[in-house]
């Protein structure tokens, strides 16, 4: 059993530190496989997320999901052989850019517990336009400097992942802390730069 | 490449959680996983797995979010 980093293109493959890594390569792609560890902990969650990251800061990439294995090498290659087209092709849309990540939500702290269920109910409302808002005002300092965004679902927060030109991605990133700096209400987080894995789901499943 | 930089080392943990089990490439088929040893967890080629740090032992089993 193996498991599945990453796509790559074959000719950048060629340079990567591979560091216990290897490399399998079919046409104009390459993958990115190691060894499966006997466990599945968060620690290993995270774990594959660092090697993606490692890899993705060298070369373009479609990093896979955490948990998908091969049984062997052979079936590896046979999975980069039937899906050659599509990965290629969303290789080419991410080619270049890297995934910021923006929160925006209330404190915790900030939350007391409500008297009554109709205030409980108002004050969902009331968060909800603020995070409206938020992702409004946002979405202006994104605007021309991301290739996709996306919003991801919250749970009374705002989750915004945006598909970035490497070049961009501290210019951003500095517009969205300033931004933060003159909310009195929000906490608004800005991580990254990531591998692009909100960027590249089957179409099936891209919302 | 951009000099790899978080907001803090909690949320970023939190954030790159969120997308290696959430996100990426799937292959048809379904993925098996044990997250935390808390149970098993079938991850359909349709089913997302919730974000560790909403996750309870609901989400974990694939019920409802």
């Amino acid at each position: 059993m193996i498991t599945l980093f990453a796509v790559t293109w074959r000719t950048d493959a060629q340079s990567l530190d591979r560091d216990g890594l290897a490399v399998l390569a079919d046409g104009d792609l390459a993958m990115i496989v190691g060894p499966t560890p006997s466990t599945t902990s968060r620690e290993d969650a995270l774990a594959f997320g660092r090697v993606v990251e490692r890899v993705a800061s060298a070369v373009d990439v479609l990093p896979f999901r955490y948990g998908t294995t091969a049984a062997d090498t052979e079936a590896a290659r046979e999975l980069l052989r039937e899906h050659e087209s599509s990965w290629a092709a969303r290789l080419l849309q991410v080619e270049g850019c890297s995934e910021l990540a923006i929160r925006a939500a209330r404190p915790e702290s900030d939350v007391e517990p409500a008297a009554s269920g109709a205030e409980h109910l108002d004050r969902l409302v009331s968060r909800s336009r603020q995070l409206d808002i938020a992702e409004e005002e946002i979405g202006k300092l994104l605007t021309g400097r991301c290739r996709v965004v996306r919003r991801l679902a919250g749970h009374q927060e705002l989750r915004l992942s945006c598909l970035v030109e490497r070049h961009q991605v501290e210019v951003l990133r500095a517009l969205v802390e300033e931004w933060a700096a003159s909310q009195t209400e929000l906490e608004v987080s800005v991580t990254g730069p990531w591998a692009p894995y909100s960027f590249v789901a089957n179409e099936e499943e891209a919302g | 490449m951009s000099e790899y930089h978080v907001a803090s080392d909690d949320i970023a943990l939190v954030d790159l959680l969120d997308r290696v089990i959430g996100e990426g490439v799937v292959i048809a088929g379904d993925i098996v996983l044990s997250i935390a040893g808390v149970d098993l967890v079938y991850l359909g080629l349709r089913a997302v797995l919730a974000p560790a740090h909403v996750a309870g032992p609901s989400a974990l089993r694939g019920e409802a979010l």
